[in-house]
């Protein structure tokens, strides 16, 4: 069982050391983490609204790529690993949301500051 | 398989080395490190509260999980969601921070406006008050001549142009209203004159209207030797017409022997008479 998790590690973004502890924890027959999982969704749909796809985008996508490897390793029975994945996945959501929030912010008062800027020489210039 | 046992060494290392103070975990650093510049921040608490606390128990988890059972897989999975959760409450404190600033820009935007239209409306009474002044000024020196302010506008009245044995030269009286009209339009270089000439009612009508004619250009002469262009004059001989006293007495006669200067408003427009 733990030979067929490390083979599997490659196609996910996570270490292998997540690999071994989902297979250690696995052993003790971890109940699917629907309710991770979901909660999981519910940040990466949050960073979508937020406008993470134009203002996020790398950290929108490690968001959504735990996402949707936490989606297969519970579709596989792999619920340890499931469990940790949309824990991630759910954290880097969060980050997406607020990068988004926060890099908005920052073009806007980047703007405004440059309109400012050349308000001042109007201002200025006889 | 040379990489299974390498990682179940890494797992029991840990175990195996019997120390009281836990050994040095990488992503707990790093956990670490994001909760302090996190916490740092001058919004972190105004901005950010609720998510600090939450990274901080994220952060105690990881330590407490790292300390007890010295788990490296299982601290840096909960190493991560702290290093992530402090990176979380920093932008959202990042966020305000930029608001903040954006705020400030508006303020400063509306205030930099208002001082803008402040000295519009301070320039704008001083050149009214300029204006005044000019206006003023040329009442003064008009007021010096004589002048009358009429319905086509005002008009400097001289009697006594010409010499009536030399009709070519000006009377010095005349000559000095010349200069002083002059120096008049020198100052007010957007209005002009008409000068209009007028006989007392002796001899014949043609003989009047040339005689006028002449009054009035040689006042013209006089205006143009002394600097004033020729195309902000216009000169008419009007002959007895208009008089203003009688043409029974030779005082009557005198009076109506003359020219009259009508000046233009600003924009050099001359009424015509109606």
């Amino acid at each position: 069982m733990k030979a067929t998790h490390l083979r599997l590690g490659p196609r996910t973004q996570l270490c292998a050391a997540v690999l071994l502890t989902s297979a250690l924890v696995a052993c003790a027959s971890t109940p699917p983490p629907r309710e991770r999982l979901l909660l999981a969704d519910a940040a990466v749909d949050g960073a979508v609204s937020a406008g993470a796809t134009e203002l996020a985008q790398a950290e929108l996508a490690r968001a959504r790529s735990k996402l949707e490897a936490a989606k297969l390793a519970m579709a596989q029975g792999n619920n340890a690993r499931a469990q940790v994945l949309a824990e991630q996945a759910e954290v880097d959501g969060l980050v997406a949301r607020n990068k988004a929030g926060e890099e908005r912010a920052r073009r806007a008062a980047a703007e405004v500051q440059q309109g400012l800027q050349i308000l001042r020489e109007q201002v200025t210039r006889p | 398989m040379r990489s299974t046992r390498y990682l179940i060494a890494c797992l029991l290392l840990p175990l195996a080395a019997c120390q009281t103070r836990p050994p040095h975990n990488e992503a707990l650093k790093e956990a670490r490190e994001a909760y302090a510049s996190a916490s740092l921040h001058p919004m972190a608490t105004q901005a950010a509260s609720n998510e600090m606390a939450q990274a901080r128990q994220a952060l105690d988890k990881a330590e407490t999980a790292w300390a007890g059972r010295r788990n490296e897989d299982e601290t840096r999975h909960l190493a991560y969601l702290a290093y992530r959760r402090a990176q979380a409450a920093q932008l959202l404190s990042e966020r305000a921070a930029q608001e903040e600033v954006l705020k400030q820009a508006a303020v400063e935007r509306e205030r930099i406006r208002a001082d803008a239209s402040g000295k519009d409306a301070q320039l704008a009474r001083q050149r009214a008050a300029q204006a005044g002044d000019r206006a003023d000024a040329l009442a003064q020196a008009l007021q010096r001549m004589q002048a009358r302010q009429t319905d086509r506008g005002l008009v400097v009245t001289v009697r006594d142009v010409l010499f009536d044995t030399d009709q070519s030269r000006l009377q010095p009286g005349a000559q000095r209203t010349a200069e002083q009209l002059a120096e008049v339009l020198r100052q007010y270089p957007q209005r002009r004159v008409r000068i209009e000439g007028f006989a007392d009612a002796r001899g014949s009508e043609q003989y009047n209207l040339r005689l006028s004619q002449r009054r009035a250009e040689a006042f013209r002469d006089a205006l143009i030797a002394h600097g004033v262009s020729q195309d902000r004059i216009e000169v008419q001989g009007l002959g007895e017409a208009f008089p203003v006293a009688t043409n029974r007495t030779t005082e009557g006669r005198q009076q109506n022997r003359r020219i009259e200067v009508l000046f233009s408003d600003d924009t050099g427009l001359l009424k015509a008479r109606s």
